[in-house]
């Protein structure tokens, strides 16, 4: 899977990083059980600190996509049967503010909810 | 008198091939690296690039000429060994010059058309193609395991025939084939040959694993496309690696067992021989550099790619005088030369530094060999 950082973006590395990985394993790129890169070859290949990379992968961890094992690395962890309380109440929050913003910027009920189905569609028809 | 015509004739051979290569290598580099400075895709036919480029062949082949006319007048007059190593280097570093200004030339060009200002500097990269995935895409280690059974055969021999071997063992021969240095037999000395092939086995399975090693370079203008060009890349100068190291390990071997008097000597053999192999090796490198050029750049290879495109992160600013790669954030210890075919080291990587000393350092010691053998 191509991973994109922009040098230039206002988002940090580490963040972007998380964001693709995370899509990686929503589309399927990852799968569970599949190793990730080590921390040493990612930062090699990207050229930035070894700290950036295990910043992404330790915030992975703790958001539970990812295991990190000392002698195994980084492996995906089986896609979730259930959601978690804990999520749905980020996910609700982070809604939130961008459902204002579609209100204010125009964006209609049906507008937003075709565009969310087609971007979750997309996740899922690579699988 | 022929030693002398010969060791001229050698020089000018080396001389052109340099100079030749140097001239070449614009068009064999990257595309979107001209003269080491990072140049925006569509802006890669500029007009100004091509006058560099013009202005570039004329300086070198103008004063090159009579420059290698002038180290050869002074190898002739002095007939100093010293001097032919010293003459090379001063031409390598002549050529430098040439590259350094045209390289200068090109970073004022950019920062005039504001080539330097893009709104994004991406770095794309492939989770298949890390480090250790892209050992599995080169050529197969277990070739290094033949040359290691070649010299366990050369040992063998010596060991079985040890009463049987002359008491002075030539160990170098001058370019008519005939010795013109050797050591006495003893225990030690006779393996003097097994540890140049060791010693050799060891610097090209190194050469051959920075191959893999070297940090992944994708453009961001076409990443499936520049990914296959990078896979051929390695694939091929890593199968020239082990073919290089198998021909040269069956030479070693004949002149082992020539030295040995185990077969008889052919002083025809012995100057041709390495002389047809150096030749070959020359010719190969030249294709191999023509027809795929650094990073793939020159392979005829169409992808439409998947992706949209994107501005490559400008890194001039890592590569100090045009020429070394110093990035202390990178942890990355080899990456593809900017102008040049093949790797170059992370001088900002303290990993990178201590391998640059041993390998002075070995190559320091198997200089001396004969001297501590004997």
């Amino acid at each position: 899977m191509f991973i994109k950082i922009d040098f230039q973006s206002e988002t940090p590395i580490y963040l972007q990083l998380r964001n693709q990985i995370i899509e990686g394993i929503a589309k399927g790129h990852f799968k569970p059980n599949d190793s990730l890169p080590s921390v040493r070859q990612l930062a090699s290949d990207i050229g930035i600190n070894l700290h950036t990379i295990n910043k992404a992968y330790n915030l992975l961890k703790s958001e539970n996509y990812i295991a990190i094992d000392r002698r195994k690395g980084a492996t995906v962890l089986p896609l979730m049967d259930e959601p978690d309380m804990a999520f749905v109440d980020d996910l609700k929050k982070t809604l939130n503010t961008l459902i204002a913003s579609s209100i204010c910027k125009g964006i209609s009920k049906d507008d937003f909810l075709t565009i969310c189905s087609k971007i979750y569609d997309n996740f899922r028809e690579e699988m | 008198m022929t030693n002398k015509v010969l060791m001229l004739i050698t020089f000018v051979l080396i001389c052109g091939f340099i100079i030749i290569i140097e001239l070449l290598m614009p068009k064999l580099t990257r595309k979107e690296l001209f003269f080491g400075i990072r140049i925006p895709e569509k802006e890669i036919n500029h007009p100004t690039l091509r006058q560099i480029y013009k202005k570039y062949v004329l300086l070198t082949l103008s004063l090159s000429i009579p420059i290698t006319a002038i180290l050869i007048l002074i190898i002739y007059l002095t007939n100093s060994v010293a001097l032919f190593s010293l003459g090379l280097i001063a031409t390598i570093f002549i050529q430098y010059i040439f590259y350094y200004l045209s390289h200068k030339k090109v970073k004022m060009l950019k920062l005039s058309e504001h080539w330097n200002e893009q709104n994004e500097e991406v770095v794309i990269i492939d989770t298949g193609y890390t480090g250790s995935k892209r050992s599995k895409l080169i050529a197969s280690q277990w070739w290094f395991l033949v040359s290691l059974l070649i010299i366990a055969f050369n040992i063998f021999i010596i060991l079985a025939n040890y009463d049987a071997l002359p008491n002075r063992i030539p160990i170098h021969w001058g370019i008519d084939g005939t010795p013109d240095q050797w050591i006495d037999k003893t225990f030690s000395s006779i393996f003097y040959m097994p540890i140049l092939q060791l010693f050799l086995v060891g610097i090209l399975f190194f050469a051959y694993k920075s191959i893999a090693w070297a940090k992944q370079q994708i453009s961001a203008t076409n990443p499936e496309e520049s990914l296959e060009k990078s896979r051929i890349f390695r694939l091929r100068w890593s199968r020239f690696i082990v073919g290089v190291l198998l021909i040269l390990q069956i030479m070693f071997t004949y002149l082992n067992l020539t030295s040995f008097g185990l077969i008889d000597s052919n002083s025809v053999i012995m100057s041709v021989l390495p002389f047809v192999i150096t030749i070959t090796i020359i010719l190969t490198v030249i294709v191999l550099a023509l027809r795929t050029g650094q990073g793939g750049s020159r392979l005829k290879i169409k992808f439409r790619s998947s992706m949209e495109k994107s501005f490559d992160r400008d890194d001039d600013k890592n590569w100090k005088l045009g020429l070394f790669y110093f990035n202390p954030d990178d942890p990355s210890i080899f990456i593809e030369k900017r102008f040049g075919i093949g790797f170059t080291i992370n001088f900002g990587n303290f990993t990178a530094l201590l391998i640059l000393l041993v390998l002075i350092i070995a190559i320091g010691l198997m200089a001396l060999l004969p001297k501590v053998l004997s």
